[in-house]
Parts: structure tokens; C-alpha cells; sequence
């Protein structure tokens, strides 16, 4: 809860410069058209590089790009809702989901919804694209992610930008050189940390102040539960089928993924980088990059390409982004006995390894428990519905904005972002890896991560749509408040914060307890659905 | 960023006054009737509002002395009109005693376009649409041309009556002329005044008055338009404003305080504190000193104090905490200061019995000023804050309530609040503008009744839009929706004043809630002023304890909440509000009492206690009364059976009092040893008879972890234990008995059968600790089976089963418990 004084006499000072009253929206009246981006891990170029082959087809038409940096998507939103802003399109890294379901007086103006309602953009044919329609072209599931249904129809308000793909780097000529395996399953994984360390290697880096962990946590505990559930634990139902208690936090994958993630991070086994609580995500990005760190692996994302491209020689680097590790505790869920005990980790690994070699069954693993893994296997975590361009509602060059979109969704404006990007993709449909200008761009990395997210079920995750989440706050991976996860299991046992896994499961379960009737009334739901 | 255009237009906010009405009357073509219609004060109709069926198209207001009350009339336009005015006289009693127009005011409410729902709030009696607030003077409204009213929209009209303290008790009459175009009706008027004076106010209030806030409405944000926001607020709504006007002014401070100090209103100021509370600041220091110093044995002036030095602390945050700590230390190393510094300079050498004297004690229990913190995590902090003032839903639990009262007792000085503000929404009480009246009018009797000592608002003059992303210009009189937190926004949150200057006014104009705000409070100052009646009759009369007004209401409060929730039936209020006056007045006039007890053989006994001379009638029957203390008490025993009411009539100094209360229904007892087999347990969990009721040996069941998590050891008191069923159940009140070495808290629910009603709604949740006993009573269970989405068929008992331990961070399963539960006895809710 933010604070309620509110500091009155300052805002005094304010009051001349800040005020819009009577407008509606406070857009500026040049012709240009004005984007803001986010400078982040994927870098503006492709953004330049877009704006320029726009231009090429539309020289009369004035573009102005202002960049932000950081990761805060606040210093926009802001600006959205004051309506001291005119910029005409902002491509960011929030979903939006809070503000496609609500309204707001702008300058005296009331919008029933501050992002410009796309959904005609999706069903028009795109001129650059020969007609094709966006909605033709979208990835099916970045389009349920990115849609809100509102008045019995699904509306959407963004258009993705970049495919995401997030999950574990490695430095692939550590791992060669030192013959450690690509693990297939967590058990495995720890197996590796353990030679690694063993070799004065550092098995893990993550910035805790900006930590990707949570992806592994999203995996896991997906792999675990299998799709189905999650689509339930989405919709905030409990392991025994009510809705919208606390027990939703008590899904077993969630323990069993704490299981892994303390025996990563614990003091005692000493796998994670010494300065994870100081180095910034920056700089733990070098570390996996330069193999003089010696650093093995880190929870990261595809845009890292960019990173690597920018400051290094190809020849330097070698990075590689592993197909999450498949949580071994998986064979509990599956049919598969010998006997009275469950699958080997051993086995697991084999039948993993048939799955990774196109094989679509395995002698003496059931069919369902065969298309279960399977679907572990190619489940990856992204953000792509979050790394996202909108438009005000109030902006006075819409339909031009409207046309700078389609060209950048065009096959045209695909070509352009991967080029600008070093081989990152969009999530529309689009050859990639035998179009003359795109394949030659994309390196080995960037061509596994495009295979898998082109095949994979690209999961949506944090920050639901259900209110619970959405409004709520309740998390899947990490508390809005009290204990963290980091602050639990990475520090030693008689440090105030320290927990193991089953108690920092109880612990959230049990905060989230405390809280419960108000996260309910909070989020508009009601206890018990 | 490029900045966009700015316009200062500031002033063209507070000029679009007119775009709060929805209307295009045109005033030459307009010749429209009225139908009119009346409606409880506490009713909010929305302009359009086609279902409203209201009363007879009169004024009918009941209020005590020292009281202001508002009676309300619904005009629905039947063609467009043009102008309307309601035009008030005076009224007068039979003897010709007057209740003249100067203490009657005619009040137009404006209404506001409500776009979207508050965040989070499911209440669709008010969805969106033009929904009435702000209260504007009719003479105002008619010089601002504003009294028109379109066809087929409703306009509601608020008509408050005071009576102070001189008003003579009595029923005034009289009418008063409605003007509609060329339509004139008159309104028969009656105003009951109950000879009680409540003009004292009882418990405390901090509403905050932002003085930058001011400038955006008023465009005067000067220590003297502060102080005309703060005197409203205290002589007009009973509430005080935070700070006194002028705090800072430290030379004067004493005399400011003076000013204020016989205000009957006046209960509460905070004092300032500093503005780094890691440097050494003598602001504490000062003004704590300069009121000690200055109190007198008639005069404690920290006795109204208040510190509010920290908002909302977010617990989990190393800095935070250290904040915490660090105010902690400083306001009790201040108060010591302030007592040594006392001691040292020979202070209490001129009192009766110097620095051990009665004086010195109570100066030195004055300096426990409370220090307030808006925040519910008392299992996180604890002792860190000296007194909780979490958002009322936090009282909802009796588990709740019993924290933070163990808190208070085992803390000098210390008291309990509670406050609102965006959160939360409906159902629970709110001052939200697309929300009921009556939850902010009842949540003060939840104050009363939870022993509650105090009630923080925010900010009452929210007068620009309020992000993330700093104020921006409103329109001041038509935007409901200022406050955001991130993208939730929430109607009416920070507002309760509408500024004065679009109107030409040197006073801000109050809003339907904030009399609701004001109504609230003087139903506390009822019950307490009852409660001090009360006091004074046990001396009379030599009881051994004092009657407590939350007994005697018992019923009246079962009716008007639960927990916190509050009932949306306007007439239960009233009704509630009336049986209380009467019995106030009864015993500030006769020093009348009564009381009902089980008598043998299943009759009841009625004891009446009144003042000497008194005649004291019982459903028609005259009662024989005997010496008792100061005056007599009168007995009667009956069965409830062959009675609908207990009906009383008391003639004493030549005036007659009456009033009834409802009998309830009889408690009855549930016989556990012929319903054994209704009674059942989880999974391991063994119940087994005792003489007095059963023995449950309640088992935790371990597995993994998710099986851990939702296994619920309970026991299930299945429909059959009652003769009535579970939604007809008014009360259930049972004793537990704990033998274990854990407390346990437990959530007794109403649940049925099938896999999504197995957990059932809970009806509240106690504690019974370690090796004690405990009464569990559980209000209104009828609602919980109620609103249970499927068919209820046991009253379950839910403990949990896996124990976190937060000094310690481990998680354990419980040990096994064994829980003696008997004495179940419950009541049927009466028709």
C-alpha cells in the first residue's frame, strides 16, 4: 500500500504546470508521429531500422523515437494516465491487462479504456502483407494471451513486438571442455552443479536484485502440474477444486519446484555465484558471456544475443539456451511403476532424450504418460504478451500508428526486426530460417531458441488475467510482501529470513492466509467462487 | 518528455459545476410535475433509478438533543421542470413550543457521473451511472440556476434538522411548500425530538485536511481557509481534522488548543512529529512538555492527543522495520524526557500528594499518548506499534478482534482504531460514492460494539486527481474518481467536501456521506450516552456490575451486522436507532432498566428497575415494584411463548414512556447425547461422549505436502443437532475446551456435502488457547447458509492443520488435540 499523506504544500508549486482540465487528452498538434520505446535487453536499433523502412514507403510521414531506459514500464503508464504525454505509440514491457478492464478521466475527459481498442487492426488486411490479417498471422497463443474479452468478444489493445523466450543459458565451451552434460532433468542438473563446482567452475549466476529465477518457478512448477491444471490454478482453483481460496497456493508442483530452487541456492552447496546479491543483471550477463568467469549457467532470456553481438567477437562466445530441465519429481504425476517404485531418473533422461529426438513413443512408458512429458519437454516460458506496443486512446495520429504497426507485423518488418536484433523473431508466422535475409543473421543460439518457441505451447504466465492476479496480486512465484524466496533460502541457517523448501511453502500459504478475505474483496472475486 | 500544452485552468474546473447535472430543461418550455416520494436518510437513489418505490410524500425524522437528523424526499420529474424549490417553515409542538427554520436546512444533492466501478467493488445496487453526493444549499442552488430537474429523472432533496441541547423533547409539525413550476405541494412535516442530549462526542475521529489540497479547489490554501475546513468539519460533522490550524504555530499552540478544548466535539488532535526521525528532533520533546507542563488535575491536555507518525508500513522491508523501531524509541525516550523533566523541575510540589499524588499519576498516564499506525500485521510487529489501526474488515474475525484487544490492554495507553479508504470495498463499509450509506452509518455501531476506540479517514478534500504519476486538475464538482492506486481507481476515495468557491461560498459543502460520516458518529455518542446512563443506574441501584449497552443491544445488533458486514435495510437502522433512544430516555427521565434471565421450567424472568414514584407497566400489566438501592425494581415472570413483544410502559413525572422490544426466540439446548450420530469428524479424528457433551480427539493427517495444505481436521455438527434448519439459525453459541499445549484457531463454517460446498462459508474464526475455554458465540448463521452455493448440512468446525511458527520459521504438523465441546445452545431466528 502506498503511503496516503500526501505532501500538499509541494504540490502547490506543481499546480500551474500540470494542468489539462477541459481537454481531452493533452496530444500534441504536430504531424509527427511520436513512439516511445523502452531501451532494454533487445535494444532500440530494430525500432530506428523499422522507422526507416516505414519511411521508405512513406517519406511524407515524420517520426520522432524517444527512448527510456530501464525496465520500469511505471514512467509510461504514468504519463497515460496524467495525458501529459504525445506520444503516439509506446512499446513497453507490461501486458496492460489492469488497464484493457478499466477506465479513466484524462484531462477531464473520460476514456472507458486508455489503450486504443486494436481489434479491428488484427481483423483488417495488413496493405504491407499483401492482405494478409494480423489475426492470420499472430501465434495462436500470443493472440489468447493478448486478449481480454470484454462484451462476450475477445478485444485486444497490444501488438507484440518480439517473440520472447526465456530459460537457462550455459556457456556452451565450459560445458564442452569440461564434459558436462546438458542436463535433461533437475535431478541432473544439480548432478552437473555438483561436478561443476567440483572443477572450480560456478555452476550458477543470477542478479538477485533483478532475478530471473521466478522463470525456473514458472516452469517447474508447469512441467509438474501439467497444463490442464495450470489453467486452473490460473483461474484461481485449488488442488480440491474450489475457487478462489488460499489452498490455490498449495499445488504440490509449487514444493516440489521449491525442492530444486533451495538446492540451488543454498549456502551449504555453494552453487550460486558469490556476488548474486551485489552484481547488477547487467553485469551477471558478462559473467555467463566471458568464460574466464567461469560461470556455468543463468536463468536469462533470448535478447541476450544482442548483448553478445554488441560486445564481443563471435569467436569469444558460445552460448547456448538449454531446454528447461524437466523437474525429476515428474514421476510421481505419471502412470509409470516398476514394481511399487516410480520411474528412475535414469529412464527419465531417456525417454527425455527420445522426446528431444522426435520420437513419439518409448517401449514400456504409456501413451499418457509419454504425451505428458512431452508436453513438459516443449512448454517454455515466455513474456512475449508482455513486450508490447499500444496506443492512447487519445492520440490524434491513430490510424498512422495503426500503419506503422502493420508494417512492422509485415514479413517486410520482420526482416528488418531480426536483422536489427541479431537473429531474434517476432511471434508472427514467418520462415525464418530459410528466408535469404533472415537465416544468415541467425546464429546457431538464436536458431534453437526460434525452433523451440516455434514448436513449443508457449505458457502465459505471471500476472493472469483472472482478477485474483491481476488485481489481487496473489503471485505464483514470489510474495508481494513478507520473505522472499532468495531471502529464504540463500542465506545461512541462523540468518532471521532462512527457510527450507516445505516451510517457505507453508510460510506463503500461510500469508497469503492472513490475507486472504482482503485479496478477495480487493480483487472483486468472491471466497469460494 | 515533451510536455503537451497546458492550459491554467483551474478555474474553468471549478466553474464546471454545471457538468455534475445531467439535465437540459429548458426553463421557458418547462411546466413538469413531481411525484414525490420519501426515502430514510441513509438511502442513496441514483437519478435514474426507475425501481425505487419510497414512501409517502412526507418528512418524518426522529433525533435526540444535540443531534442533527435528515429526512429525504425523491422528486421524479414528470415532464421537464423548469424549477422546483422546497421552501421550509417552522413547525411547532401542541403546545405551540417552536422548532423554527433557523435549525432546519433544505439541501439539493448533485449528482455525479460514476463511469466505472470502484475497484473491486461487486455492488449492483449502484452500478454506473449519475449518482447523487454533494449536498448543495437550496437558496445556492436556485441563485446558481441549478434547481431543474429533467423528465423522468429523480431529485433527491436532504432536509436536516438540528436540535441542540436546548431544544425541548417533544413531536414538532408542520409543512413545508414544494414549488414545481406551477405546481405547489405541501409536505407534512414531523420532527420527534427524544429528551436525551448527545451533544457529546464519545470515542475519537482523525479526518485529514490537506492544506495543499486546498489551493486545487478553493484556490486559497491559507492557514485560514484550513481552519474554516477544520471548524466545519468539527461543529457541523463531529469529526476533528488531524491537525489543530496553525500546529506549527508553537508560540500559540496552547491557545489554539484552549480555543477547541471545551468543544463538545472536540476529542482528538495529533501532535506533530518530526520530519526525520533519524536526527535528533526536539518537536517531540516540545510539545509534549508544553502540555504537560500546562495541564492542570481539570485539565490533561494529552488526554485528546494522538501521534500519527507513520502510514501504512510495509512489513518485509529491512528499512521499514528500522523506521520502526527507530520511531518507537523516539517517542518513549521523548515521554520519559518529558516525565523527568517534570520530576526534576519539582512540577506536582503544589498538588495533593506531590509526585505520588493522584495528579501526578494521571499526568504520567497522559503522556502514553497513543501513537496510531495504520496497519493490521500485529503478528508481525507486535509491540513495535503501540496502537493498531488496521481497515475495518480486520475486525470482522473475533480472532481479529481479540488480537488487537489483548494488544491495547497489555499497552499504556494504548487504544484501538480503525479506518477506510479505498480498501475496502463492499460488502464491508466504505465512504465509496457507488456504495451504500448505511455501511459508513452502521460501522460506527460495529465501533461500539467491538470496543473500538477510534476511526481515521484519510483525506476529506481531495481536490485533483491523485496517481502514481503526481495531482493533475478535476473537475472539483463532477469527477467521483480522483484516487488511483496503480490502475485501480476508487469513487469518491479522499473526498467528502465539495470546495465552496464554484458557489461564491466561504464554507465547503458537505456530501450525502459525509452526513452519513456525521450520523454515524452520533449513533456512537447514543450508545455511549446510553452507556453512561447505564453506569450511573448500576450505582443507583447496587448492581455488582454495570449493565453494558452491547448487551442490552444485542438483538439490535445481530440484525444491523455481522462481524463487520453490515445489514443494506434502511428501516432495521432506524428501527435499531429508535429502540435505543427510547430506552436512553427512559433512563435519563425514569432511571429505567430492565433485563431478562432464564427462570425454571423453561419461563423467563423480566426484572424493571426505575425511580421512586414510577409505575411500570408490562404488556398492559401493572407491576408491583419493591425497594431496591436508590429506587424500585419490579419483576415478572412469563412464557415467550404465549408473547410476540415485551411491551413496556413507564409513567413517571406525569409523562408516559413506552416502548417493545422483540422477544427473540428462546435459546435452545442441544441435546449431544441423543445426536451422536449427526456428529462427525475427519479423516483419524475420533468422537467419542462425555456427560457434558463430546470428546473430539482431533488428529492432523500428514502426506505430502499439497495433502497437508488441504487436509482440514474439523469436526461437523450435522443439521440434525438442531430442530431448526441451519438457515434458519440465528445464533450458535457452544463451549470448547482446549487440553492441548497448542492454541488453535478454528473457523466454524457452514458447509454441505459435495465437493465444492465440502468447505462450506464461514460464518467467523476464533482461538482457543492452550488448556483454556472457550465461549464461542456465532452471529447470524443464517446468512453464511445462506449464501452457501449449495445445500447446507452441517455447522463444521475447521482447524488447520499444518503449524507455522513465525519467531521461529519452522512448519510442523499439529500434535494431536483433544477438545471437549459442549453446551451447544442456539437460537431461531425470529420471523
Amino acid at each position: 500500500m502506498k503511503s496516503k499523506k500526501i505532501m500538499a504544500l509541494v504540490m502547490a508549486g506543481t499546480l500551474a504546470g500540470s494542468l489539462c482540465a477541459g481537454l481531452a487528452g493533452c496530444g500534441d498538434d504536430s504531424d509527427t508521429l511520436q513512439i516511445t520505446s523502452l531501451e532494454a535487453g533487445y535494444g532500440v536499433q530494430w525500432l530506428y531500422d523499422l522507422v526507416e523502412g516505414y519511411n521508405s514507403h512513406h517519406p511524407e510521414v515524420e517520426i520522432s523515437i524517444e527512448t527510456a531506459p530501464g525496465t520500469s514500464d511505471k514512467q509510461f503508464t504514468d504519463q497515460l494516465e496524467s495525458g501529459e504525454t504525445d506520444v503516439d505509440i509506446y512499446f513497453a514491457r507490461d501486458a496492460m491487462y489492469d488497464y484493457m478492464q478499466r477506465g479513466q478521466s484524462v484531462g477531464g475527459t473520460w476514456y472507458d479504456c486508455l489503450l486504443e481498442d486494436l481489434t479491428d487492426f488484427y481483423k483488417s488486411e495488413n496493405p504491407y502483407d499483401n492482405g494478409k490479417k494480423v489475426v492470420d498471422k499472430i501465434y495462436p497463443d500470443i493472440l489468447e494471451a493478448i486478449s481480454m474479452e470484454k462484451d462476450g468478444a475477445a478485444h485486444q489493445y497490444t501488438v507484440p513486438w518480439v517473440q520472447d523466450a526465456l530459460g537457462i543459458l550455459y556457456n556452451k565451451d565450459i560445458f564442452t571442455e569440461n564434459n558436462l552434460e546438458v542436463p535433461l532433468t533437475t535431478d541432473q542438473l544439480l548432478e552437473v552443479a555438483a561436478a561443476a563446482k567440483g572443477k572450480g567452475l560456478v555452476p550458477f549466476i543470477d542478479s538477485y536484485a533483478d532475478t530471473y529465477l521466478t522463470v525456473l518457478v514458472e516452469d517447474w512448477v508447469t512441467q509438474y502440474e501439467g497444463h490442464e491444471t495450470m489453467e486452473g490454478f490460473w483461474a484461481g482453483y485449488t488442488p480440491s477444486g474450489t475457487r478462489y481460496e488460499p489452498e490455490v497456493l498449495s499445488y504440490q508442483g509449487i514444493l516440489e519446484t521449491y525442492e530444486v530452487l533451495y538446492q540451488m541456492l543454498c549456502t551449504e552447496n555453494g552453487y550460486m555465484h558469490t556476488g548474486c546479491n551485489e552484481l547488477t543483471f547487467t553485469e551477471t550477463q558478462n559473467y555467463i558471456i566471458d568464460k574466464s568467469y567461469k560461470v556455468c549457467m543463468q536463468p536469462n532470456g533470448a535478447w541476450i544475443q544482442r548483448e553478445m553481438e554488441a560486445n564481443y567477437d563471435a569467436s569469444e562466445v558460445n552460448l547456448g539456451m538449454m531446454k528447461t530441465p524437466i523437474i525429476s519429481s515428474i514421476v510421481e504425476k505419471l502412470e509409470y511403476r516398476n514394481g511399487t517404485e516410480y520411474m528412475t531418473d535414469s529412464m527419465l533422461r531417456q525417454v527425455i532424450a527420445a522426446i528431444d529426438s522426435g520420437a513419439t513413443s518409448y517401449d514400456g512408458v504409456s501413451a499418457n504418460d509419454f504425451a505428458r512429458l512431452s508436453e513438459a519437454r516443449n512448454t517454455v516460458y515466455s513474456w512475449t504478451f508482455g513486450h508490447i506496443g499500444y496506443i492512447p486512446v487519445y492520440s490524434d495520429k491513430k490510424d498512422v500508428a495503426k500503419d506503422f504497426l502493420h508494417y512492422m507485423v509485415s514479413d517486410e518488418g520482420q526482416r528488418i526486426f531480426t536483422k536489427a536484433t541479431y537473429g531474434c523473431t517476432q511471434p508472427y508466422e514467418f520462415d525464418y530460417l530459410n528466408d535469404a535475409e533472415t537465416a544468415p543473421v541467425m546464429n546457431d543460439f538464436m536458431k534453437d531458441i526460434y525452433k523451440r518457441v516455434s514448436t513449443s505451447k508457449l505458457e502465459s504466465m505471471e500476472g493472469g488475467k483472472d482478477p485474483l492476479f491481476a488485481v489481487g496480486g496473489v503471485t505464483l512465484a514470489y510474495n508481494w510482501t513478507g520473505t522472499t524466496m532468495i531471502q529464504a533460502f540463500s542465506v545461512a541457517h541462523n540468518e532471521a529470513t532462512y527457510m527450507d523448501a516445505e516451510t517457505f511453502y507453508n510460510y506463503r500459504i500461510q500469508l497469503y492466509r492472513e490475507q486472504w478475505d482482503t485479496i478477495c474483496t480487493t480483487a472483486g472475486v468472491k471466497r469460494g467462487g | 518528455m515533451k510536455g503537451s500544452k497546458r492550459i491554467l485552468a483551474l478555474s474553468t474546473a471549478l466553474l464546471t459545476a454545471a457538468s455534475a447535472i445531467s439535465f437540459s430543461a429548458c426553463k421557458e418550455e418547462a411546466n413538469g410535475s413531481v411525484q414525490i416520494r420519501s426515502a430514510y436518510a441513509t438511502l442513496k437513489v441514483m437519478q435514474s433509478a426507475t425501481d425505487f418505490t419510497g414512501g409517502d410524500a412526507k418528512i418524518d425524522v426522529q433525533l435526540a438533543k444535540g443531534e442533527t437528523e435528515s429526512g429525504q424526499l425523491i422528486l421524479t420529474a414528470q415532464g421537464d421542470v423548469g424549477s422546483f424549490e422546497l421552501i421550509e417553515s417552522d413547525l411547532q409542538t401542541a403546545d405551540g413550543t417552536k422548532f423554527g427554520v433557523d435549525n432546519i436546512e433544505v439541501n439539493v444533492q448533485k449528482y455525479m457521473n460514476v463511469r466505472q466501478k470502484t475497484s473491486g467493488n461487486r455492488n449492483e445496487a449502484y452500478p454506473t451511472g449519475w449518482t447523487p453526493d454533494m449536498l448543495l444549499p437550496m437558496a445556492t442552488c436556485i441563485e446558481y440556476g441549478e434547481n431543474a430537474i429533467a423528465d423522468g429523472n429523480n431529485q433527491g432533496l436532504t432536509v436536516e434538522f438540528t436540535a441542540t441541547s436546548e431544544t425541548k423533547a417533544g413531536v414538532y409539525t408542520g409543512s413545508f411548500t414544494l414549488k414545481a413550476d406551477n405546481e405547489t405541494y405541501q409536505i407534512p412535516v414531523s420532527v420527534e425530538v427524544w429528551d436525551i442530549d448527545i451533544s457529546r462526542c464519545y470515542g475519537r475521529t482523525w479526518l485529514g485536511i490537506e492544506q495543499g489540497q486546498l489551493l486545487w479547489g478553493e484556490l486559497d490554501n491559507s492557514d485560514e481557509m484550513y481552519k474554516t475546513y477544520y471548524d466545519t468539519l468539527l461543529n457541523e460533522y463531529k469529526s476533528c481534522g488531524g491537525m489543530l490550524p496553525n500546529t506549527y504555530d508553537f508560540d500559540n499552540f496552547l491557545a489554539t488548543l484552549d480555543s477547541y478544548w471545551d468543544n463538545p466535539n472536540f476529542t482528538t488532535f495529533e501532535l506533530p512529529t518530526p520530519t526525520s526521525w533519524y536526527t535528533m528532533d526536539s518537536v517531540l520533546f516540545d510539545y509534549l512538555y508544553l502540555l504537560a507542563s500546562n495541564s492542570t488535575p481539570d485539565k490533561l491536555y494529552l488526554e485528546k492527543a494522538i501521534f500519527y507518525p507513520f502510514d501504512e508500513p510495509q512489513v518485509g522491508k529491512d528499512e521499514v522495520d528500522d523506521r520502526m523501531g527507530v520511531i518507537a524509541l523516539q517517542i518513549q525516550t521523548a515521554k520519559d524526557q518529558v516525565w523527568e523533566r517534570l520530576l526534576a523541575e519539582d512540577f506536582f510540589a503544589e498538588y495533593e500528594g506531590g509526585a505520588n499524588g493522584e495528579f501526578a499519576a494521571a499526568l504520567k498516564e497522559s503522556l502514553n499518548v497513543p501513537s496510531v499506525v495504520t496497519s493490521p500485521d500485529i503478528d508481525y510487529w507486535g509491540d513495535t506499534i503501540h496502537t493498531y489501526c488496521p481497515p475495518v474488515q480486520y475486525y470482522e474475525t473475533a480472532i481479529n478482534r481479540l488480537k488487537y484487544s489483548e494488544h491495547k490492554a497489555a499497552t499504556a495507553g494504548g487504544e484501538t482504531w480503525f479506518y477506510t479508504c479505498m480498501q475496502p470495498q463492499y460488502p464491508y463499509p466504505s465512504h465509496h460514492i457507488d456504495d451504500y450509506l448505511i455501511g459508513s452509518r452502521v460501522m460506527r455501531w460495529t465501533q461500539k460494539a467491538y470496543d473500538i476506540d477510534g476511526y481515521l479517514y484519510w483525506a476529506v478534500n481531495l481536490y485533483s486527481v491523485a496517481t502514481d504519476a503526481g495531482y493533475s486538475a478535476v473537475d472539483v464538482y463532477g469527477e467521483p474518481s480522483r484516487f488511483y492506486f496503480g490502475s485501480q481507481s476508487f469513487n469518491g476515495d479522499g473526498f467528502l467536501f465539495y470546495p465552496g468557491k464554484g458557489y461564491n461560498s466561504k464554507t465547503p459543502f458537505g456530501s450525502l456521506r459525509l452526513d452519513a460520516l456525521r450520523d454515524g458518529q452520533e449513533d456512537y455518542n447514543l450508545l455511549c450516552t446510553y452507556q453512561e446512563q447505564l453506569d450511573r443506574l448500576a450505582v443507583k441501584y447496587g448492581m455488582e456490575k454495570a449493565p453494558d449497552v452491547d448487551d442490552v443491544m444485542a438483538l439490535a445488533y445481530g440484525n444491523l451486522f455481522t462481524g463487520v458486514y453490515y445489514t443494506t435495510d434502511d428501516a432495521v437502522l432506524f428501527e435499531a436507532r429508535e429502540n435505543l433512544a427510547k430506552k436512553a430516555v427512559l433512563a435519563n427521565k425514569a432511571d429505567f432498566y430492565y433485563e431478562t434471565s432464564a427462570g425454571a421450567n423453561g419461563t423467563t424472568v423480566a426484572e424493571f428497575y426505575a425511580k421512586t414514584g414510577a409505575d411500570v407497566y408490562f404488556n398492559g400489566e401493572k407491576l408491583t415494584g419493591v425497594a431496591c438501592g436508590d429506587g424500585l425494581k419490579f419483576t415478572k415472570e412469563f412464557s415467550v411463548a404465549n408473547l410476540d413483544s415485551l411491551d413496556v410502559k413507564v409513567v413517571c413525572d406525569g409523562e408516559e414512556y413506552t416502548f417493545s422490544d422483540s422477544l427473540g426466540e428462546s435459546e435452545m439446548i442441544s441435546d449431544l447425547s441423543t445426536k451422536l450420530s449427526a456428529i462427525s469428524a475427519s479423516e483419524g479424528s475420533e468422537v467419542t461422549e462425555t456427560a457434558d457433551g463430546v470428546s473430539v480427539k482431533l488428529v492432523s493427517k500428514g502426506g505430502n505436502a499439497q495433502e497437508m495444505q488441504n487436509f482440514v481436521p474439523r469436526v461437523d455438527l450435522g443439521k440434525d443437532i438442531f430442530t431448526v434448519a441451519l438457515n434458519e439459525l440465528q445464533t450458535v453459541k457452544f463451549t470448547i475446551q482446549n487440553t492441548s499445549s497448542d492454541d488453535r484457531d478454528f473457523t466454524v463454517r457452514i458447509a454441505g456435502n459435495t465437493p465444492q460446498t465440502k468447505l462450506g462459508v464461514a460464518v467467523d474464526t476464533f482461538r482457543v488457547k492452550a488448556g483454556e475455554t472457550l465461549e464461542v458465540v456465532c452471529t447470524n448463521v443464517y446468512k453464511s447458509a445462506s449464501s452457501l452455493n449449495g445445500t447446507p448440512t452441517m455447522l463444521s468446525i475447521q482447524f488447520s492443520n499444518v503449524k507455522f511458527d513465525e519467531t521461529t520459521n519452522t512448519s510442523s504438523l499439529y500434535a494431536d488435540a483433544t477438545l471437549l465441546i459442549s453446551d451447544i445452545v442456539y437460537t431461531k431466528r425470529s420471523a
